[in-house]
């Protein structure tokens, strides 16, 4: 039954039956031959899968990150991150890099990353003489540090899947996003170098430009602080996100109108159905997948085969990276959690540090093609052709791996700051 | 007749869900607030704002489908010649709307049973909140035909062009 659930489902997904529609009626479909569940579990599960609070986190993070994309934010971020790293060889890059992971610190979402901090990066690098497609590809590359940094809608969406802390997750995630985009940095210096891109433009005075970025800068301050102090829950910490983002967005940097103000939650409301709709229809089918006992018999069978439990790892991270590359990295997490979590559970891992793993491949997932979401917003902004920007990424995407190999084998990595 | 009338109900829709995220936002932060300052708070926010997000979902889950926002994996029916890719289309539309009509058949049923429950922190009958399935499905339903339907045609008349 299990087989033909999963047959019933891919070739819907195939002919572009939407995710969330393809979970639901290939499960509809199985309950209604084994007979045994009545389909009133359909509306029941959906329900049942979205009356949380904690996973009210992700609509609050999408609007906060929405405020922040219109709020006049990302110009004092970038002047910021000019004054840090911007005398360095290929000193542009490395500022839009440092701009990304700041912005990354204050919003959930890759796309609005690059989106956000790209509109002035790329033209700036263009202008001053870098290659436009290497532009553009840092500019994509530095957004997945969006979701990996926390607050990351999709570590939230992973730890309503695998019950797991969405504060420990958070926390855990700030040193694997930091070696990420230290990571990018360096393939952007050994690019630069090679290409005699010089440093940055001018010079800007480090406390002048911290003091024009500090209301920013303290959001990511108040977010981790407030949850790492135990002031907040995350869904608490992504209200405040959301009310502080509007205050500053309309009175301080005034640039949040009243129809500015309803695109932004328009805009909101569809992503979050979007995302939520496809969480409700992922619990029929894991309850599914749990009663006919899946994700046991893999983890008994990779058991059986006596793979070592590296190898189970280089497996997940492979096939992680693979399913990153065709699907949206919110909908294979909510459909592969409940299968590879009790996998990797069997092996001794923790599940905070599988949820940074699994982020971090589906975040490559942004960057490659066909479906790479931040490729395209990259590719748009950037006014550059598909083909030769997935050229100019692939020295990231490969530098991306690597810093993956290392989070998935030094666990303290992810878990240094947990109790 | 019809666009209009759709049209109409999706821009009501679209005026409430945003009104829901408002409301969202502003419980939850005075709960924050009464939290810090009178250091208690309401039961009834928490679970209101829940119920809101549970409705925003369904009903903005049904206008998303105008918006083209349903994520899924078209890079292989891109590739097929358009008039294929037109019956395909159609045959997406009869699935989607198949699990529709589903939905909003056991949604009603499940208002009928839930009649004498309550919902535990505001003691509102969970019958009103479980309305939102029913309402939405017909809604998905609509939409989907629209959007498919019209979307047929286009690839169609596409191929002769």
């Amino acid at each position: 039954m299990a087989a033909l659930l999963f047959i019933v489902f891919l070739l819907l997904i195939v002919i572009n039956v939407p995710i969330a529609i393809a979970l639901a009626l290939s499960s509809v479909l199985i309950m209604a031959i084994i007979g045994e569940i009545p389909l009133i579990m359909l509306p029941q599960k959906m329900f049942a899968a979205l009356d949380s609070f904690p996973l009210m986190a992700a609509p609050f993070f999408i609007l906060a990150g929405k405020l922040m994309e219109i709020g006049g934010i990302s110009e004092r971020l970038v002047n910021f991150a000019n004054s840090l790293v911007g005398q360095l060889k290929g000193g542009l890059a490395h500022v839009s890099l440092v701009a990304c992971m700041f912005f990354a610190a204050i919003s959930g979402s890759g796309s609005a990353t690059t989106a956000a901090i790209g509109g002035i990066m790329i033209p700036a690098m263009v202008k001053a003489g870098y290659d436009r497609n290497f532009a553009t590809a840092v500019q994509a590359a530095g957004g997945t540090t969006g979701i990996i940094i926390p607050p990351s809608v999709p570590l939230v969406l992973y730890g309503v899947s695998a019950g797991v802390s969405i504060s420990g997750l958070f926390i855990a995630g700030i040193l694997p996003g930091i070696l990420i985009g230290l990571s990018l940095m360096f393939v952007a210096y050994v690019i630069s170098k090679k290409e005699g891109y010089g440093a940055g433009a001018e010079r800007t005075k480090l406390w002048k430009s911290f003091k024009e970025a500090i209301l920013a800068l303290l959001m990511p301050a108040i977010i981790l602080g407030g949850i790492y102090g135990g002031f907040f829950t995350p869904t608490e910490a992504s209200v405040v996100a959301v009310v502080y983002g509007f205050v500053i967005g309309t009175f301080v940097y005034k640039q949040i109108n009243f129809k500015t103000l309803h695109t932004i939650l328009v805009e909101s409301v569809i992503t979050t159905s979007v995302i939520l709709f496809i969480i409700g229809s992922a619990s029929i089918f894991g309850m599914l997948l749990t009663r006919e006992q899946v994700p046991q018999t893999i983890a008994g069978s990779l058991m059986d085969a006596s793979i070592p439990p590296f190898l189970t790892l280089i497996l997940i991270n492979l096939l992680l990276l693979v399913v990153g590359t065709f699907m949206e990295a919110i909908a294979a997490i909510v459909i592969l959690t409940p299968i590879l979590l009790p996998v990797v559970t069997s092996i001794g891992m923790d599940p905070i540090h599988f949820g940074i793993i699994m982020t971090a491949n589906l975040a490559i997932g942004l960057i490659t093609p066909p479906v790479g979401v931040s490729l395209f917003v990259g590719a748009r902004v950037g006014n550059t052709q598909f083909e030769p920007l997935v050229r100019a990424i692939i020295p990231f995407i490969i530098m991306m791996i690597i810093s993956i190999l290392i989070i998935t084998f030094v666990p303290q990595l992810s878990l240094m700051f947990l109790d | 007749m019809w666009s209009k009338t759709l049209g109409g109900i999706n821009k009501v829709t679209k005026y409430m869900t945003s009104g829901f995220l408002i409301v969202m936002v502003v419980i939850i932060f005075l709960q924050i607030v009464s939290r810090i300052v009178i250091q208690s708070s309401f039961s009834w926010t928490e679970e209101l704002a829940r119920f809101l997000m549970i409705w925003l979902t369904f009903l903005g889950a049904a206008f998303s489908f105008q918006h083209g926002a349903h994520i899924g994996i078209s890079m292989l029916t891109d590739k097929l010649p358009k008039k294929v890719s037109a019956i395909i289309t159609l045959l997406v539309g009869i699935l989607c709307s198949v699990l529709f009509v589903i939905l909003t058949v056991k949604g009603f049923e499940l208002v009928g049973k839930s009649a004498n429950q309550t919902s535990p922190a505001m003691r509102i009958p969970m019958s009103y909140v479980y309305w939102v399935i029913p309402i939405s499905g017909v809604l998905l339903t609509l939409n989907v035909a629209d959007v498919s339907v019209r979307q047929m045609i286009t690839l169609w008349k596409g191929e002769r062009t």
